[in-house]
């Protein structure tokens, strides 16, 4: 239950993007079309969880224990940065089909401030093993909701007739003030 | 001489990294609920920028090509968690409010994006001409919309209440939507005001 | 070999920043525990304005909170001369508001009145429900006896928009004040 709450809370109530103004670069960046937000949502989501994981070991074996948390910020960005380009390497290799659809985001994603801002979030609140696996899948689907929400936006207003002032970059995130209007009307539903 | 004035203001105006870049946005709209989060945020990246543009064209021959990017990413995150640290020890209120927004000036693309574009390809000076135009393109953007945001969103600047008879602050500009509203009334004033073409909706940024 | 060397260039600057950070942080750590300790003094003082310094009681010293969702954390016996008797009691609680987990300080003097609240940390919508924070809100507990109702529409008033964050705060202040009425005698 606290799990499901847990979840929740994640993946909308401090929604990524829209609450937490986090990985805003690629949400602005990629979702002009629908596919390529999925494929890069799959990705993040992909690595996400593995850096959640990586760095709750990292975390509560190595860093707590030696008094060495001022090395958290350094090493985080080390791992999530060696575990994009294991993954890459991995895919292109073994499963041909899967480095198919989120192959070209994967190079995108070290700098995707949601996954080390991720992790931060898990080490801050100290989560446990499975919380950290529970909250890192919710986030991640959080945002490959946000990013689909967004992408499917656009789609929609591409033939409409959008104020000259308004056009480009504004108008995207006019959108999004609207849906993080929405999302607010999920606070107080988990904690 | 006239150089290093180019390299300065292209920071401000012309490649301005949030406007104009569309980088760096997650602490812009992250943390510009008053404006001085706004100025807080905005020299701790700056401070960040400057020293890891000096370090890296200080050792831009010495470091190999393969290496550069690795290489790179411990000195952004050396000079962060200094900044870091620092803050905590001498403006705990402000390091607690902008919380984890200070450790994840490590992944801010502006800083990123300088050293790979700039600072590795250029001499010293020129990186600090760089560094110092981009951090004040920075800190200006954050003060203009952590200005507004606070304004309207709670009719105080700098925490002073400002005395119009009759105004009701409205929450929602410092709530998240207000965040998105502002920045994107914002991007379309500054294209408009300095006739810049913004092409959101026909190509692929990158993240 | 020149993936070693290549590897052993990495090493050097990953040892070089690492040198430098660890030097930060022991540079900076004392200030920042400095700063921790005086600003605990300051909360503490301000929730129990009369007491000069403090104790902290151990926490096999005193009963756990007997609930689901409000807990008590810390219990500080607040002093004029450290070693003479307590003026009056701080409780550091924690509880669930709208927003997420609310920590406060509550302080009581020994004949039984609030003397000060202080909210930590919360997670409440900005606005509205952080206002819980502000003296307009805090200040109205202060000079409450632990036997008066302390409830939203009784003795309190909520905070317009937010009467979920200020009914959780209340519910908090009644819970520790029933448990201070019932163990006080234990710290004495």
């Amino acid at each position: 239950m606290d799990l499901l709450k847990l979840f929740i809370a994640a993946l909308l109530v401090n929604n990524i993007v829209l609450m937490r103004f986090l990985a805003l670069c690629s949400y602005v960046g990629m979702t002009a079309e629908p596919g390529p937000a999925l494929g890069m949502g799959w990705a993040v989501t992909f690595v996400m969880v593995l850096a959640g994981v990586a760095t709750w070991f990292l975390n509560v074996f190595i860093l707590q224990p030696l008094g060495l948390s001022f090395l958290s910020t350094l090493i985080f960005i080390l791992v999530i940065a060696s575990l994009v380009q294991l993954v890459e390497i991995y895919l292109r290799k073994s499963i041909p089909s899967l480095y198919h659809v989120m192959g070209i985001y994967l190079p995108l994603i070290t700098t995707n401030c949601a996954i080390l801002g991720l992790t931060f979030i898990n080490q801050r609140e100290g989560y446990t093993l499975i919380q950290s696996i529970v909250n890192s899948i919710g986030v991640a689907l959080g945002y490959t909701l946000a990013m689909l929400l967004l992408a499917n936006l656009r789609q929609r207003i591409k033939h409409s007739n959008i104020p000259k002032f308004l056009e480009g970059y504004p108008i995207v995130f006019i959108l999004t003030a609207i849906l993080a209007v929405a999302f607010m009307g999920f606070t107080g539903m988990a904690k | 001489m006239k150089q290093l004035w180019k390299d300065f203001v292209n920071g401000i105006i012309s490649e301005n990294a949030v406007l104009k870049l569309m980088i760096g946005l997650c602490p812009v709209l992250a943390v510009s609920t008053t404006v001085m989060n706004g100025i807080g945020m905005g020299l701790a990246t700056t401070f960040v920028l400057l020293g890891s543009n000096i370090t890296i064209a200080l050792i831009r021959n010495v470091v190999p090509k393969e290496i550069r990017i690795p290489v790179f990413i411990i000195i952004i995150a050396t000079f962060v968690t200094i900044t870091d640290l620092s803050m905590a020890a001498y403006f705990p209120s402000l390091h607690k409010t902008l919380g984890i927004f200070i450790p994840l000036i490590v992944v801010n693309c502006i800083i990123m994006g300088r050293a790979e574009a700039f600072a590795s390809r250029n001499t010293l000076i020129r990186a600090i001409a760089d560094g110092l135009g981009m951090g004040i393109g920075f800190i200006l953007t954050l003060v203009v919309l952590s200005g507004v945001r606070e304004f309207l969103g709670n009719g105080t600047i700098l925490g002073i209440s400002l005395p119009f008879k009759g105004f009701e602050p409205a929450l929602i500009m410092i709530l998240p939507p207000g965040a998105f509203f502002a920045i994107g009334i914002m991007i379309a004033i500054f294209n408009n005001l300095f006739k810049l073409k913004s092409d959101g909706g026909h190509k692929h940024g990158s993240a | 070999m020149n993936a070693l060397r290549l590897g052993f260039i990495l090493m050097l600057v990953g040892i070089i920043s690492s040198g430098a950070l660890s030097y930060v942080y022991f540079q900076t750590k004392p200030i920042i525990e400095q700063q921790k300790d005086e600003d605990t003094l300051r909360m503490l003082n301000e929730a129990l304005p009369s007491a000069k310094g403090f104790r902290e009681l151990d926490a096999s010293e005193f009963e756990p909170l007997d609930d689901s969702v409000m807990t008590i954390t810390n219990i500080y016996l607040g002093t004029i001369n450290s070693q003479k008797d307590p003026v009056g009691v701080v409780l550091k609680g924690v509880t669930v508001g709208y927003g997420g987990a609310i920590v406060m300080l509550i302080g009581i003097s020994n004949d039984n009145r609030i003397t000060g609240i202080e909210i930590i940390e919360h997670k409440e919508t900005p606005g509205l429900g952080s206002k819980i924070a502000d003296v307009s809100f805090t200040g109205m507990f202060i000079g409450k006896t632990l036997e008066d109702p302390l409830t939203i529409k009784n003795d309190l008033t909520a905070i317009a928009g937010a009467t979920k964050s200020s009914a959780a705060v209340a519910k908090l202040v009644k819970k520790i004040a029933e448990y201070v009425l019932k163990n006080r005698e234990a710290w004495k």
